[in-house]
């Protein structure tokens, strides 16, 4: 099963880019594949390139040493992704000394900062993740990614399991260590709000392949291809009456539909539509869409 | 490798009654259910063992008389003030023989268990987490050994290596290798693929940390209950290749091999050789069992949404 297909993507310094899509679109797999993470059997093929070095043919132990250091992940669920056997203090400890030749209390000492920038009080940090709330798990986590300052942040839904305010905390926080760091920031979500709020960049991920990336605004304002435009409609407006959704069910990925992925739930497919892989065309400044009949739309 | 980044002066009984540290799994619902059932179990096999052990280490000292010194005088005398649990057939005292017998099955089962363990836990952690055909090739050489009747298989590899402390508690091991080596295994597969251990190769840990701190640790907390079943087992398994001449040699004191002795005279109205170390066995078995069967209710949550 192709997971994701032919996807090509840049991402700044510095920069934001959201990448939105439905469930099972391949959006989180994006994201291990990145950090080579994916189980032992998974294939990548193509070229993942990061600060000069392809991640593709890096030598795992090199690959180690570029995880967590120069690029992390926030992982979607923090309930689970905590040793439960191990103390705050010590998933610091563990990380810290894993990347740098440092003395126990110095990482310690380190732990307790990161914590304390995140709002968890040097009292917690002996606590074992259970003590905590999501919300809490959640900010340690980040903390956990951000300890060592990467260069490079991707966020898989990092709120989607939290309430909205500490969903709003969370990104408040985000924001300011993309400004503090300039570090670039990778932004894993199904939640269109949030991508308009934070994002530089978005791109669209349908069935495992690109359909839609340009600018934030750009995209809001005037979406190019029709699956983006049924997205951006299905969103619940204060004067919406009625909500609008995409009808059809996202393609199975053993064996996709041939030609452009969408056309079974696209309401102006065509026959051509059945046969043709669209290509990424450029169709304004830094604005990219898949789609045949592009130009239709513009 | 675990308590690694503790340091030793942080390591008080409150961090050992924490509820996730090692011990403060068993100990922390031991202490709050301590009311129930399998909390009220577990106390008592923890006390039978603790009991147990403490007669092992002093029976020189509380011993009343030298348990293999024979008195001809004193043959199948019954309990009276001066031998509390009668002599036996060679006029030696029932009551110093019982204490020194803790002394050999706790080595045996020590010796035979604790082996087991340090084969069986690192080849199925090995197993679990490589996978591919060295796993499956383990498998099918524990299984094979598993599938065999233990006493039977103990015999065996006791009547080759000779008798012995050690050598029994060796035949003891061959049948509990396979016993840890599946729990071990399984419990590394499902661990294996714990959220936990993405995330934390996500930051970059070492192989050995994943491996150690992530995996191995927590497939340790499933340790213990198993530990103190297949000790029970253990002991009978030993007093079973005692009694049956296979096991260790007179005059050592062990209660498998005075019920062998005991067991000829039973007819002459003799009771007192047969039941007392009978009801040691029985009590070391029964005290290790609701010790493993009172932490299995505590900390298994499993069970404890069933029997709710």
């Amino acid at each position: 099963m192709r997971a994701l297909d032919n996807v090509s993507l840049d991402l700044l310094p510095g920069e934001t880019v959201g990448i939105v899509g439905e469930t099972g679109c391949g959006k989180s797999t994006l994201g291990k594949a990145i950090l080579g993470i994916l189980p032992p059997r998974t294939k990548v093929s193509g070229r993942i390139r990061f600060q000069g070095e392809d991640l593709v043919t890096l030598p795992e132990e090199t690959f180690r040493e570029l995880r967590g250091r120069d690029l992390a992940l926030i992982f979607q669920d923090p309930m689970t992704r905590l040793n439960p056997l191990l103390t705050i203090e010590d998933h610091f400890v563990e990380t810290i000394r894993a990347h740098e030749d440092v003395s126990n209390d110095e990482a310690r000492a380190r732990a307790v900062e990161a914590l304390s920038s995140m709002g968890i009080p040097e009292s917690r940090v002996r606590n074992f993740p259970h003590e905590f709330s999501g919300g809490m798990r959640q900010r340690i986590m980040i903390a956990l990614a951000l300890v060592l300052q990467p260069s490079a942040l991707i966020a898989d839904e990092p709120t989607t399991s939290l309430d909205v305010i500490v969903e709003s905390q969370i990104l408040g926080i985000l924001e300011d260590l993309k400004r503090a760091h300039r570090m670039s920031l990778l932004l894993i979500t199904h939640n269109l709000g949030i991508v308009a709020e934070v994002c530089d960049r978005v791109a669209v991920l349908y069935a495992g392949r690109l359909v839609e990336v340009g600018p934030v605004a750009d995209i809001f304002a005037r979406p190019i291809h029709p699956y983006t435009r049924g997205l951006l409609r299905a969103v619940i407006h204060l004067d919406s009456k009625e909500l609008y959704s995409i009808d059809g069910i996202p393609p199975d990925l053993v064996s996709p539909p041939p030609g452009c992925r969408f056309h079974p739930r696209c309401e102006h497919a065509q026959a051509i539509c059945h046969e043709q892989v669209p290509p990424l065309v450029e169709f304004r400044s830094g604005h990219f869409a898949a789609c045949l009949f592009g130009k239709d739309f513009l | 490798m675990v308590g690694a980044t503790k340091r030793a002066d942080e390591i008080t009984w409150q961090s050992l009654l924490e509820p996730r540290s090692f011990l403060g799994r068993f100990l922390h619902p031991m202490i709050q259910k301590r009311r129930t059932l399998a909390g009220i179990l577990s106390w008592v096999g923890l006390g039978l063992l603790v009991s147990f052990i403490l007669i092992a280490l002093l029976a020189p000292l509380i011993a009343p008389y030298d348990p293999i010194q024979i008195n001809v005088n004193e043959v199948n005398k019954p309990p009276s003030a001066a031998h509390w649990m009668g002599t036996d057939y060679l006029g030696r005292d029932l009551f110093s023989r019982v204490l020194w017998g803790a002394r050999t099955s706790l080595l045996i089962m020590v010796v035979g268990v604790v082996i087991a363990l340090a084969i069986g836990f690192p080849l199925g952690l090995f197993s679990g987490y490589r996978g591919g055909r060295i796993d499956r090739v383990l498998v099918l050489i524990m299984d094979s050994v598993y599938a065999f009747p233990g006493l039977l298989l103990a015999a065996l590899v006791a009547v080759i290596l000779g008798k012995g402390v050690f050598n029994i508690g060796l035949a003891i091991t061959v049948i509990y290798v396979p016993l840890y080596y599946r729990v071990t295994r399984n419990q590394t597969l499902a661990i294996k693929e714990e959220l936990y251990v993405e995330a934390a190769r996500a930051l970059g840990a070492k192989p050995r940390t994943i491996m150690w701190s992530y995996i191995a640790y927590n497939v340790l907390v499933s340790i213990p209950v198993i530990f103190s079943l297949s000790a029970a087992d253990a002991i009978l398994t030993a007093a079973g290749l005692s009694f049956l001449g296979l096991g260790l040699e007179r005059p050592l004191p062990d209660w498998g091999l005075d019920l062998s002795d005991a067991q000829q005279f039973l007819d002459n109205g003799i009771w007192w050789t047969s039941v007392f170390p009978g009801f040691m066995i029985i009590l070391l078995t029964v005290g290790l069992s609701f010790l493993g069967e009172g932490l299995n209710d505590l900390v298994n949550p499993l069970l404890q949404k069933e029997r709710v």
